[in-house]
């Protein structure tokens, strides 16, 4: 029973560390998806001239995660004309992701920024979506360059860590 | 969704209450005046009201809303669907058209680069003109537009405000959905500024029939021959002519054996003989039918239809939809 015991403790705690590997890696995978919209974005203002709630809808049905998510809320809430503010409906949407995706606070906290001030032009906007798309690419490019080793610490401690405590227990 | 709803909607939610009162009388309303620290005007009836801040609408000015420019900065952002990119080559013309086809005229600081207007930026005054399609508008009429099976060339003359565009929308309407007999037949329109269809982002507000093909916001004489070329229309009709180019794409349109209908600012026939190219086209007898309107007191009532030599053929005051 002990070695049972002992077994299940190790696998338990390398879960985990597999567990935090992941989610290190959905996070960048986020950023990725939100630094595709923001391409696609500054784009879509510069060749087709669509509606950010187009463009909003149409990014939401392509991306998944908390991404898509976001997008899809905000087209949703632009085209149900409740008289929202543009500003106001990305804020609070973005604040609904808190806590419940891969995203860290402060990854929110950039992607809010995007609709912190009012366009004047097309130039003001696609200036607005560069600086966010280059401030979420920073951190996708550090976190990254530390995902590999990251991932192995995080799995290595999980084992090494189950596989000690089993040792002092038995 | 009505009209009215459609309307509230192009208000931010805190605007909304202040305009509930004016969307109940859409009907009624033709322009809605906003200035930066100037009393909200309405007009209807022919008359002019003020708005006050609880959406009441005045005779006097006293207890008037006054937008500040935070109103207007927060209005405009809302009307362009915080995308004033896509609305970028309407806002170098001056106005936007937005859903219900209903027209914003702006006023500001223009942006020119080279002597060219480029944008405009700190708009302190807009104008937002009520869009009414009134359709049976050309019922009375459009029996004298007819020779046997063959739709005649017609020129709509009147001063501004006096409901030509409205009347023409409704011909457009009445030739490709077919109307007094006449089976339907294509239409091709060149809206230069947006008027006639109400194209808001490519989506027309206004219905033009189900033959129409329409060219949104292209100059009047390159979209007469793009649609000669590409779309072999049986009507061309085109809003407000004037220019040299103007009148030679109508001859040429014309010679193609298609048919053209077009409108231009005017009170009479002596007063569109003095303008140039204008007088080269009645001249060549290319109109065979001329429609006066009675002016911008009785907006939409014909005053006379003339023949090609000018002789009417209806004198009677008629409001179209009434007789149809």
């Amino acid at each position: 029973m002990r070695w049972i015991g002992a077994l299940m403790l190790t696998f338990g705690t390398t879960g985990l560390g597999l567990f935090y590997r992941r989610a290190g890696y959905e996070r960048i995978r986020e950023l990725e998806r939100m630094i595709w919209f923001f391409y696609y974005l500054e784009s879509e203002i510069t060749y087709h001239k669509a509606e950010l709630e187009q463009i909003c809808r149409r990014g939401g049905e392509r991306q998944k995660g908390a991404a898509g998510h976001l997008l899809s809320a905000v087209a949703g809430r632009m085209a149900g004309k409740e008289g929202a503010v543009f500003e106001r409906i990305w804020r609070e949407e973005c604040e609904a992701l808190v806590g419940k995706c891969a995203l860290k606070e402060e990854d929110i906290a950039v992607i809010r920024e995007f609709a912190a001030q009012e366009f004047a032009d097309s130039r003001m906007q696609l200036i607005q979506a560069s600086f966010c798309r280059e401030k979420l690419e920073e951190k996708r490019k550090c976190l990254s360059e530390d995902a590999a080793s990251k991932s192995r610490m995080y799995v290595c401690m999980g084992a090494m860590g189950g596989l000690v405590l089993s040792i002092v227990l038995l | 969704m009505d009209a009215e709803q459609e309307f509230l909607e192009l208000f931010p939610d805190t605007m909304r209450c202040g305009f509930r009162n004016v969307a109940a009388r859409l009907k009624q309303i033709q322009e809605i005046r906003l200035r930066v620290g100037r009393p909200v005007i309405i007009y209807a009836h022919g008359r002019e009201y003020f708005l006050s801040e609880d959406g009441e609408l005045l005779y006097e000015s006293k207890r008037a809303l006054c937008p500040d420019k935070f109103y207007m900065d927060r209005l405009f952002a809302h009307l362009c669907g915080y995308s004033v990119y896509a609305y970028e080559d309407e806002i170098r013309q001056g106005f936007l058209t937005v859903l219900g086809g209903h027209r914003i005229g702006l006023g500001g600081e223009v942006v020119c680069k080279e002597r060219e207007l480029v944008s405009m930026k700190n708009v302190n005054a807009m104008n937002i003109r009520i869009a009414h399609q009134i359709k049976g508008a050309a019922y009375g009429v459009m029996p004298q537009l007819f020779e046997g099976e063959e739709f005649l060339n017609t020129l709509i003359i009147s001063p501004p405000g006096s409901g030509k565009t409205t009347l023409l929308r409704d011909m457009i309407r009445c030739l490709s959905d077919g109307c007094c007999g006449h089976a339907g037949m294509t239409v091709g329109v060149v809206d230069e500024r947006s008027e006639i269809g109400g194209s808001c982002l490519g989506v027309l507000q206004n219905d033009l029939g189900m033959r129409t093909d329409l060219l949104d916001a292209c100059p009047k004489a390159e979209g007469m021959f793009l649609l000669l070329r590409s779309m072999n229309p049986r009507v061309i009709a085109v809003d407000e002519i004037g220019g040299k180019e103007d009148a030679e794409a109508l001859g040429q349109a014309s010679r193609c054996g298609c048919k053209v209908i077009a409108t231009v600012h005017g009170n009479d026939i002596r007063q569109l003989s003095e303008r140039k190219y204008i007088r080269t086209l009645l001249e060549d007898g290319l109109f065979e039918r001329y429609i006066l309107l009675k002016g911008s007191q009785r907006p939409g009532v014909i005053g006379e239809v003339l023949d090609k030599a000018f002789v009417p053929l209806v004198k009677a005051a008629q409001k179209g939809g009434e007789s149809g």
